[in-house]
């Protein structure tokens, strides 16, 4: 049985269905990449993974973890998972940490709550929380606040704080966007090392591609609320059969400039025509048909399935790519 | 021929709070004495992390900051010796893109006065008539139509407000545009068609870009040559292909290495260590602490040497 399955999940807010039937699953110890621009709605599958969808959103599916039922269940329900088995590192390490508590009571917090500790037992573990994520007591007291650390410092304690209670899934929602890139890699290295030291699997979420090759085993692509392409991945990148993952790839600066080798700046990046539909519009058959180079007439009448394009890898495509990845 | 730009030993202090009501305030050197040049119709990107006075040195070049010492001289023109009018007559040819389109734009006023508004302020003497000709002209320039003059910024997606943004810098056709971090904010489908359209303007207009980002692939596509920057200091700099082909101060190569790289079977490679923070030896290299190749002679600050033609770096061993 999966750690976490995911079954049809689909969030509608006002009546608008931001997120069609998105199905997975992941293994202990499994890192699960989750690729997408901005309202594809990875976002979204985190908040509902653990359970903090907004107000007035309705969500239909399964999620289950470790077989049992989350969908639904009854806030009581909830707040044994949240933090204490499903942890979540945010985006913005600026908001997420509490400017008028000291690092160590907002790692402290989760033991406390969660595992019951008494106090000094919840500091004796944020302490260690702490030194593992890189911040040593001597250099770092856990008396400090939040306004005396940087970016990648402050990132390191919101990782603490999701590490406290020894979470079985960790959930990181663009952990390094706001950070800079020689940070970026210091950070994303530790949370590949503590998913691997602690068998716990990793959810990355990020619209960057360089980060999902780096850090994970298995990998979705999403598009307008929809998985259009999944498998391990190596076999992804290798092969790129749906024409919005290949876009993405060819748009992105970093591709690019890995193509252009010594040639003299000035070439124009491959672009997507067009915009992400508008949720609230979109179209009937593959959500990608409008902005798709090889769109035909049967991609519009009906949604196309996920189809099997190598072992474990599919694309919810009708004309997928076999040459050669981009 | 006199470079477009010319900065010449820029250095800029800002003062800290004081601790106490009669102590001397103290100082933070946020630029030890930058000097760089950019030809006119040339790129020049400038990159570094948080920090490293990448946006301090933008707000000089614009005549937004004084610098504490040193030249910044666009056409020839000192703009720290000028009088105001004389300044403000020179803004003209220069402008700014900024990183946010959400927050430059003003949520109030429709496009048609958002673009105009240098124009209105720099440019007083130009007519009604000629300043919506103009308007029209720029956001057909930057592939928006004429009917979103009338509309409102919330009106547009994030890549649609960096073309009105555009627009807008392109409004006084200055020769200089300084562009800092201009597509961090936007997905990366639409990063390429701004970029794409910023190539398009600068073969179309003739302009110069000052190119300032964390991200070095961008870089990479747009500018023509690079500087490095490390903690106020250029450590490198030459033209682009080279220094992302045959990078020669390990603060470079380091950046490089870090840039995740979309490719599962080239995983792991050596990764910088610790933050960007003034320390070392007082006079030395400043980024001694964190090299790799750090050895005893780095206690003495290496100067910006030309390694290669047209490449310097500021290491001894490089």
């Amino acid at each position: 049985m999966p750690l976490l399955d995911v079954r049809e999940l689909s969030v509608s807010i006002g009546g608008v269905r931001l997120l069609d039937g998105v199905s997975f699953a992941i293994e202990r110890g499994d890192s699960l990449g989750v690729v997408g621009e901005s309202g594809c709605g990875k976002s979204l599958t985190a908040l509902a993974l653990m359970g903090l969808l907004p107000a007035g959103a309705t969500a239909t599916g399964s999620i289950r973890l470790d077989g049992r039922e989350l969908l639904g269940a009854p806030e009581r329900q909830w707040q044994q998972v949240r933090g204490r088995r499903v942890a979540m590192v945010f985006q913005e390490p600026m908001t997420a940490l509490n400017p008028v508590r000291t690092i160590g009571a907002q790692v402290a917090e989760g033991p406390r709550l969660h595992l019951g500790l008494s106090r000094a037992d919840a500091e004796r573990r944020a302490v260690q929380a702490l030194e593992r994520v890189g911040l040593p007591p001597g250099r770092f007291p856990p008396t400090l606040y939040p306004h005396q650390l940087s970016g990648g410092q402050r990132q390191r304690v919101v990782i603490a704080i999701a590490l406290a209670c020894d979470p079985d899934l960790l959930i990181a929602d663009e952990p390094t966007t706001a950070l800079d890139v020689t940070i970026q890699a210091q950070i994303l290295d530790l949370l590949a090392d503590l998913a691997a030291e602690r068998d716990m699997a990793l959810m990355m979420i990020t619209h960057d591609l360089g980060v999902v090759a780096e850090t994970t085993d298995r990998m979705l692509v999403m598009y307008a609320g929809h998985v259009v392409e999944r498998g391990p991945t190596a076999e992804v990148f290798r092969r790129m059969a749906h024409p919005y993952t290949r876009g993405l790839l060819a748009a992105s600066p970093h591709a690019a400039a890995g193509r252009m080798g010594n040639a003299p700046p000035g070439l124009r990046l491959p672009t997507i025509p067009g915009q992400v539909p508008d949720p609230a519009h979109r179209p009937h058959g593959c959500p990608f048909a409008d902005r798709c180079a090889f769109v035909t007439d049967g991609c519009r009448a009906v949604p196309p399935p996920e189809i099997a394009v190598g072992p474990e890898h599919t694309a919810a495509c009708i004309h997928p790519r076999s040459e050669g990845a981009p | 021929m006199t470079p477009l730009l010319e900065v010449t030993d820029l250095k800029r202090d800002y003062a800290l709070p004081r601790r106490r009501l009669f102590e001397r305030p103290g100082s933070v050197r946020a630029l030890h004495g930058v000097s760089f040049a950019v030809a006119a119709g040339e790129s020049f990107g400038i990159v570094g992390e948080s920090g490293c006075g990448k946006s301090t040195l933008a707000r000089a070049v614009l005549a937004l900051e004084h610098p504490t010492s040193g030249t910044v001289r666009l056409l020839g023109h000192d703009l720290s010796t000028l009088r105001p009018r004389a300044l403000k007559a020179m803004r003209r040819h220069m402008s700014m893109v900024f990183q946010d389109p959400y927050g430059s734009l003003d949520p109030r006023h429709r496009i048609a006065r958002i673009v105009a508004e240098p124009m209105a302020s720099l440019m007083p003497e130009v007519g009604r008539a000629e300043r919506a000709e103009r308007v029209r002209e720029a956001l057909s320039e930057v592939g928006l139509g004429a009917a979103a003059a009338g509309r409102y910024p919330h009106e547009f997606s994030g890549g649609q407000r960096q073309r009105v943004a555009i627009a807008r810098a392109l409004i006084t056709r200055p020769e200089l545009v300084v562009a800092d971090e201009p597509v961090s904010a936007l997905d990366v489908s639409v990063q390429a068609q701004v970029l794409n359209l910023m190539l398009d303007l600068r073969e179309r207009l003739g302009l110069s870009y000052l190119f300032i980002s964390h991200d070095l692939s961008v870089v990479r596509c747009v500018t023509d040559r690079v500087a490095v920057m490390y903690l106020g200091r250029i450590v490198e700099t030459g033209p682009t292909a080279e220094i992302f082909a045959r990078p020669r101060h390990p603060y470079t190569q380091a950046l490089l290495d870090a840039v995740p790289c979309p490719d599962p079977l080239r995983r792991g490679h050596r990764h910088a260590r610790g933050e960007p923070a003034p320390g070392g030896s007082p006079g030395g290299c400043p980024y001694a602490p964190r090299c790799p190749r750090a050895a005893p002679a780095c206690a003495q600050a290496p100067a910006l040497l030309e390694k290669a033609p047209g490449q310097a770096a500021a290491c001894h061993f490089a």
